[in-house]
């Protein structure tokens, strides 16, 4: 039995525009392709088109960009992202369709390859960031104490909204654009620069959760200023601060070299970054300037030096196909492969192709045919 | 779909690439093969070039008869007609629900200004392709062709598959492993 021809939708209005802009008529078609009538006749009925019939008209009859844009519908669907930039600059165009391009993929796949129910949430109205924080948490179901990288990304995963890490490129570094945040739906995305050092991951993360939540839906000022408080109040909440304000003061007056490592004990009781703890014990009056001009110091020296979710997510020295199948079977691993897995999941089910999955996976399409060999067959056994 | 007769077939994956190399190069040689000739797109090309040591290594014979192999020049396309072909592969993709690549779309849409028919073993691009009518074939036709036209030979083609087998190549499509049989090869 012959299979069904596929067809993309068109504005046929758009078409016969062309058309008549070109001194042709509908019928004009029919010698210009070698079709029947009724395969034309068919297309301007159902508003839909073979594709390569509509991309031979454009060669044809020289159709310019705008015009193919005009024809083909653009779907009503499109995705805003939110970017996390520094110093709140737009992101570049080329990022955003960068981003934008995966996020797309992602959705797609995630919807086709995925069974999960999730349970969605409830839009947050709050213009106090402590307020906010506290939605927050109660909406991830998390404690202040329970506040880790990992239990925040599956709390996010059972509202539907999923932490992608993903290398963009030296481009993508250079920009300085730290996160994005993409909602479809009641389904969102957020975005991590695979560029980010480890111990900001969770500030950048409640962030982008912090616009979600709060629904916003274009890249303002007011917003970031705020998403940026709310996240530090997350994670490093005045009141904790007021509270120990004593102790910490009598701890940080001793010698000044103790201090960075007084700094990582409050940084890991509160599941926060280095500089994050710096900024917090600044504004709570509770280090002198002068600690507080060492403090920052170390945080320079020894800012390069610090574990970017690019060195867990890819290993140049290892063997890529080892280095996948390995990562994906480590459950400690796991959570910064969130992306990968719904590629892998994809290639099961056949639903990429072997080029966009090795983009996706930063891997040669070599290795990522070898991949998807390896996981079909164990998916059969 | 029925296949033309003497089409120009580009190579658009390393898996392919890489499965009829292992054969050296009688394939690639000109005329060859009755139906069309076999040429290689230059990003598969430059995709070889990146690979890890480990992959580099494995496939060093074919590496060396690969750079005995010529790229066709001048097939990239450009500008307007550039980007409504990348358009039109990317809606084809979305009504079909298939992610595909950047580079996938760009082989797609070479083969479509040049009338190529395209060698690939990649299943959703394969999809996309035949519905942009461009005729499509996997690196295993292309053997069983070069036995009919004594390229290669019975004994060739099996030692072939059992390479293929023992570097956990993408094993041959049930359709493929038909053809084979009825030619009296295992595999």
């Amino acid at each position: 039995m012959a299979r069904p021809t596929t067809m993309i939708p068109i504005q046929t209005n758009q078409l016969r525009k062309a058309l008549a802009d070109r001194g042709r008529s509908i019928a004009s078609l029919e010698a210009l392709l070698g079709v029947s009538r009724q395969a034309v006749n068919g297309w301007f009925q159902k508003d839909r088109i073979p594709p390569r019939k509509l991309a031979d008209i454009a060669r044809e009859l020289k159709i310019s960009n705008e015009e193919f844009d005009a024809i083909t519908m653009k779907r009503s669907d499109s995705l805003v992202p939110l970017f996390k930039i520094e110093r709140n600059k737009a992101a570049e165009d080329e990022i955003e369709q960068k981003v934008l391009s995966v996020a797309k993929d992602f959705f797609l796949l995630h919807e086709s390859t995925s069974l999960n129910t999730p349970k969605g949430f409830v839009r947050i109205e709050s213009d106090d960031p402590s307020v906010t924080s506290e939605y927050i948490l109660r909406e991830l179901k998390l404690s202040r104490e329970q506040l880790t990288l990992g239990s925040v990304i599956q709390s996010l995963e059972n509202l539907d909204i999923h932490v992608v890490f993903y290398d963009f490129g030296e481009e993508f570094v250079n920009k300085k654009a730290r996160a994005a945040s993409i909602r479809k739906g009641r389904k969102s995305v957020i975005f991590v620069n695979a560029y980010e050092a480890v111990e900001d991951t969770l500030s950048r993360i409640i962030h982008e959760a912090c616009h979600i939540f709060s629904e916003h839906n274009e890249h303002l000022l007011q917003y970031e200023k705020f998403c940026d408080s709310t996240a530090k109040q997350t994670i490093t909440p005045d009141t904790y601060f007021i509270k120990n304000k004593g102790v910490l003061e009598t701890a940080f007056s001793g010698p000044i070299q103790r201090t960075p490592l007084l700094v990582r004990e409050v940084a890991n009781t509160l599941g926060a970054a280095y500089l994050g703890v710096v900024l917090a014990l600044k504004e709570n009056k509770i280090i002198s300037k002068n600690v507080e001009r060492y403090l920052f110091a170390v945080h320079h020296k020894t800012e390069k030096s610090r574990t970017r979710i690019i060195d867990i997510i890819q290993d140049v020295e290892e063997d890529p196909f080892d280095f996948m199948i390995a990562s994906l079977a480590d459950p400690d691993r796991r959570k910064f492969f969130k992306l990968q897995t719904v590629v892998k999941n994809a290639l099961i089910l056949d639903k990429i192709s072997i080029g966009r999955a090795a983009e996706l996976l930063n891997v040669d399409s070599a290795t990522a045919e070898e991949l998807s060999s390896h996981w079909k067959s164990q998916n059969e056994k | 779909m029925e296949k033309s007769k003497r089409k120009v077939r580009l190579l658009t994956d390393t898996c392919s690439l890489m499965k009829l190399l292992a054969a050296g190069d009688k394939l690639f040689a000109s005329k060859a093969l009755q139906i069309g000739d076999l040429v290689v797109h230059p990003v598969v090309f430059n995709e070889t070039r990146k690979w890890h040591k480990t992959k580099k290594e494995k496939y060093k014979n074919e590496l060396s008869t690969l750079n005995e192999v010529k790229s066709t020049s001048g097939i990239r396309v450009s500008g307007t007609l550039k980007s409504i072909n990348e358009k039109t592969i990317r809606l084809t993709a979305d009504e079909i629900e298939k992610a595909i690549g950047n580079a996938d779309i760009e082989k797609i849409s070479s083969a479509m200004v040049h009338g190529m028919s395209l060698i690939t073993n990649d299943g959703p691009m394969a999809e996309i392709a035949e519905i942009l009518e461009i005729e499509v074939w996997t690196a295993e036709q292309i053997v069983i062709e070069a036995l009919e036209c004594k390229v290669l030979s019975k004994s060739e083609v099996e030692s072939l598959i059992k390479l293929w087998a023992s570097r956990n190549e993408k094993a041959p499509s049930k359709k493929d492993k038909g053809s084979f049989q009825k030619l009296g090869i295992k595999c």
